[in-house]
């Protein structure tokens, strides 16, 4: 019997970047070996080297590069074909083949996805375009510049007419991101995005040719965390106002041709619903942990209770709530220690965090540090705690689960529902709260022992129940599985009619 | 219930750029960032979810002032100014050398063909290395201004490689010709390659020390160099140009040295998980670049080259080193250099003039941005003209007044020299406003037809009147270069928007 084929498609993450949705791709292609993996990935810079294993079923890599490069959409070839490639594309070429199709993706664009498949096909035109002309001569056209002007002229982005600046600007992003429609498309049976951006562009695109079916895997939600990037960016208003455009028009065309949507819990479910993913098509997929690594382990006789937080430092970390909660704490409970294991990213947010300690004396009672070695780290641990004020669906959690150590965390993202009561959740950016839940298990010697063997091993069973490799990797393998029966028992269909 | 406004809503405390929220779904994710999760909508501020909270504090969220961020300072126009001569240090440093001890890293007193053939030698590092200091400065800036250091490290060594096997594949190629010629011993003639590769591997190191902005390091890297030869030939009492090897030599190694220990820090903590692009690619990307570098400086060295060549009938060389003709040059060079200093900063004014029209034009007023650059560009043509005469009047007064220095050289050839430099400029001034507008093509036709009216007016008029007449080739090819390249540029400012965006991208 045939491979499966998949068409697996990133932004930023596998195979050249760390980060969880690497993780989580590096996971799938290695638990299934059976499956023919191509990578379609879409970079910051060209020529990264893959700092993932390179696994035997990974068919091919196309990398895009949308930025960091001075030709982006590089279209590859030999000398002779780009210099012919160069040639054809005339300005008679840009006005008679191009010019509709772009103004078509454009309009569609700027009305934010209202018709996402119209933006489809206008993208599909654009690609089978590129197939033939150049890719740089063309979106650098005069032509092209014009038709943008003219569209950015009817359309009111922030009340009133562009500035050139912010023209230019708005231009100059069309003409990276669309760098992804001018390379060859690997077709496969199935395209996989790891998420709703334009990774799954490709995908749109397969299936608008081929029919293959499209799963649009999201981890975060794409347009929540662009509104959250743009909040700090510099850009005005209008710039804003296009760059969301693009991408909810984007994002509403994939969750459009989506065969499925999946999501890590609710939360993200109830985000997808409001930006325009139907309901029917969305399935939860929790994300799973090698249950072989970490394996619970007895914690060594400590004088000395520790509260581990496995984070990186920086604000929507909520570290600075878990030391005014460590302030409450130590006065009720002196030995205790609070280790906080993690990268440090934003360093003035870490100098507040030094502040704080300094303020309550609690230099002894909170020691910052990094590992490499997760599983280690909470087998020397008590309690697992993460104060976040926002997250999806944090590794470190489904870890501590797996290691048998009690959690308590914040009510945000997809954590209540992964904990299901096996943890203790409280409300974000409460330090009084969080202290509470923490001396519910440290105070009281037996009955908190006992405590916090109950909730560790009712997580445990949890972890083993739902949040195994195996099983996040098999709900994608059954997904791969009912998708390519029905599109074979939809050609058998339309065979016989 | 909570009564204080949520934190979300209001502008941080702290200096970095924010902006008001565009709508509900913003102020929703920013306050479930910020820990305002439906749950603490409902129980804190008594709403029913999140979304309704969102919709009550929008207005207020709105009303907030945005926090532009903060821009980077340019310098201002003194310093911008030293910035642009800064080149020259190295240059300043040998003539002081010169004046005061009579001998410098590359010149002194030796007889005439060893003069002429380490001239030749000098002359040919610099065209040789000319294209690789090109495309180093395109390239390597480019991933400076992406702060992509692994890659600007590697860009620079590769292409630093590669200059000097150029330089190495040239000396193999003169000594070749000079086995079938039989122009010089083989002494002179390895002195001479050893001239050549020295002062071409110093070019090429400054030319990187420049991009990581080491103008000062090169400064005193030749410093140092020339102090080495002053000690080793004047105290010493070595002869002169195994000094002046070793001292160039010397300045190289303490180049290299420095940017080694410049890419070391700069690339620390950053793990370099790049490749460059394959050499074909690099070649698609840069050859206008390495042809601009080797034709520019053709076109810089050409007058002299057709000086040389002309009434060689004393001379056992088909070349004879003019030492009058090239101390003229010198003279007009101290012009150049006031000039030219104006290139650089008029590139940054320009950057910034049209970042504010950019900002300020809508884009139903693109007429008003193109009228708006060319007014620009003539005020930068009137800061030229001011510069032109204070600088010319300068050289010739002080020629007048230091007879000797008058006796040393051919006051015809300052007089029409000083003429050519400050078209010079403003062709350079040009070019760098092609090179903005991302138009390599357009540089390479004017530099191309500069040369070729240098070479064919220089060597007509050499060969018919004195080879001096060749500075009028010089002259006019400049003259052609600021026609064709204003011309361009003109042409690109009539449609300047559209011109500014495809640069850009």
């Amino acid at each position: 019997m045939a491979r499966t084929s998949v068409l697996m498609c990133t932004e930023g993450t596998y195979p050249y970047y760390t980060g969880g949705v690497s993780v989580w791709c590096d996971q799938l292609v290695r638990g299934l070996p059976d499956v023919d993996f191509r990578l379609f990935a879409i970079t910051h810079a060209p020529n990264k080297k893959p700092i993932f294993p390179i696994h035997s079923n990974i068919m091919g890599i196309n990398s895009v590069a949308l930025w960091g490069t001075e030709e982006p959409g590089c279209q590859g070839g030999s000398l002779s074909e780009t210099y012919q490639r160069k040639a054809r594309t005339t300005p008679e070429a840009v006005r008679n083949e191009f010019l509709t199709g772009f103004a078509d993706a454009l309009n569609c664009i700027l009305e934010g996805g209202r018709r996402p498949q119209r933006l489809g096909n206008a993208l599909l035109a654009l690609h089978l375009y590129f197939q033939q002309f150049d890719y740089k001569k063309t979106m650098t056209s005069p032509e092209a510049w014009e038709v943008f002007l003219q569209l950015c002229r009817t359309a009111s982005l922030a009340g009133s007419y562009l500035t050139i600046h912010e023209a230019t600007t708005c231009m100059r992003w069309m003409q990276r991101f669309c760098g992804l429609l001018a390379g060859t498309l690997p077709n496969a049976d199935i395209t996989h995005s790891s998420m709703a951006g334009l990774a799954c562009v490709p995908g749109v695109l397969n299936k608008l040719q081929y029919g293959s079916p499209l799963i649009v895997t999201e981890h975060g939600i794409y347009l929540r965390e662009l509104y959250l990037s743009l909040m700090r960016s510099g850009y005005s208003e209008a710039c804003r106002r296009f760059l969301l455009a693009f991408h909810e028009a984007v994002v509403r065309m994939n969750y459009h041709f989506a065969d499925r949507v999946t999501a890590l819990g609710n939360f993200n479910r109830g985000w997808q619903i409001k930006l325009g993913a139907q309901e029917a098509k969305i399935v939860i997929t929790p994300n799973g942990t090698d249950a072989d690594r970490f394996r619970p382990k007895p914690r060594p006789p400590n004088e000395r209770p520790v509260v581990l937080t496995l984070a990186r430092v920086y604000h929507l970390k909520g570290i600075e709530f878990l030391l005014r909660a460590a302030a409450i704490v130590r006065a009720r409970v002196p030995a205790v220690l609070f280790r906080i294991l993690g990268e440090v990213v934003d360093r003035e947010y870490y100098e507040g965090c030094l502040n704080i300690i300094a303020e309550h004396g609690l230099k002894t009672a909170v020691e910052f540090g990094a590992t490499k070695d997760a599983a280690e780290a909470l087998s020397d641990a008590d309690i697992f705690c993460l104060p976040s004020i926002s997250e999806g669906m944090p590794y470190s959690i489904i870890e501590a689960m797996f290691c048998e150590r009690p959690i308590v965390s914040t009510d945000v993202g997809n954590i209540s529902e992964m904990l299901g009561g096996t943890g203790i959740v409280v409300p974000p950016a409460d330090p009084d709260s969080l202290a509470r839940a923490l001396l519910t298990l440290l105070e009281g010697e037996d009955a908190a022992f006992e405590y916090r063997k109950s909730l560790a091993r009712s997580a445990l069973q949890r972890a083993y129940s739902l949040y195994t490799t195996e099983k996040a990797v098999g709900r994608f393998s059954d997904l791969y599985t009912s998708l390519l029966h029905g599109r074979r028992t939809a050609q058998m269909h339309t065979a016989a009619v | 219930m909570e009564d204080a406004l949520p934190k979300c809503i209001l502008p941080p405390s702290s200096e970095s750029s924010w902006a008001p929220p565009l709508d509900v779904r913003d102020l929703v994710v920013r306050m479930e960032a910020d820990g305002l999760t439906g749950n603490v909508c409902r129980s804190r501020y008594g709403f029913r979810n999140i979304w309704e909270m969102a919709e009550e504090y929008l207005p207020v969220a709105q009303e907030q002032k945005a926090i532009a961020p903060t821009t980077v300072t340019q310098p201002g126009t003194v310093r911008g100014y030293l910035k642009g001569v800064a080149f020259a240090l190295p240059l300043l440093c040998c003539c002081l050398a010169v004046l005061f001890f009579k001998v410098s890293l590359w010149g002194g007193s030796m007889s005439a063909n060893q003069a002429a053939a380490i001239a030749m030698a000098t002359v040919a590092s610099f065209a040789v290395t000319g294209g690789f200091l090109q495309i180093i400065g395109r390239q390597a800036h480019f991933y400076k201004e992406n702060r992509d250091w692994g890659l600007c490290s590697s860009v620079c060594w590769l292409f630093m490689k590669a200059g000097c096997f150029a330089l190495l594949a040239c000396v193999a190629a003169g000594f070749a010709a000079n086995l079938y010629f039989g122009w010089l011993p083989f002494t002179i003639l390895s002195w001479c390659a050893a001239f050549h590769v020295g002062i071409g591997a110093y070019l090429l190191i400054s030319g990187i020390l420049y991009v990581l902005d080491g103008e000062l390091l090169v400064a005193l890297a030749t410093a140092l160099g020339t102090a080495l030869v002053i000690v080793l030939h004047l105290v010493l009492r070595a002869p002169l140009l195994p000094s002046q090897i070793t001292g160039i030599f010397a300045a190289t190694g303490i180049c290299i040295a420095s940017t080694a220990f410049r890419f070391r820090k700069l690339r620390r903590g950053s793990a370099c998980l790049s490749q460059l692009p394959s050499p074909g690619r690099l070649v698609y990307m840069l050859w206008p670049y390495f042809i601009y570098g080797l034709l520019y400086y053709a076109y810089l060295f050409a007058d002299r080259m057709i000086a040389w060549s002309a009434a060689t009938e004393t001379s056992s060389l088909p070349f004879q080193f003019r030492g009058d003709y090239e101390t003229s040059l010198d003279m007009c060079l101290f012009a150049f250099i006031v000039q030219v200093g104006w290139v650089h900063i008029g590139l940054v004014r320009f950057y910034r003039i049209v970042t504010q029209k950019e900002m300020h034009f809508q884009i139903t007023a693109r007429r008003k941005m193109v009228d708006a650059i060319k007014s620009f560009y003539n005020q930068q043509i009137a800061v030229f003209g001011i510069l032109f005469v204070i600088s010319s009047v300068g050289v010739v007064f002080t020629v007048k007044q230091i007879h000797a220095l008058e006796a040393m050289m051919l006051f015809r050839v300052v007089l029409l020299g000083l003429i050519g430099i400050p078209l010079l400029a403003v062709g350079l001034w040009n070019i760098a406003l092609l090179f903005a507008l991302s138009r390599p093509t357009y540089v390479l036709t004017s530099v191309a037809w500069a040369l070729l009216s240098d070479i064919c007016a220089g060597y007509v008029l050499s060969r018919l009147f004195s080879y001096d007449l060749a500075i009028v080739g010089f002259d006019i090819g400049s003259a052609a270069l600021v026609c064709i390249s204003g011309w361009f540029c003109r042409r690109l400012f009539n449609n300047f928007d559209y011109h500014y965006f495809a640069a850009s991208v």
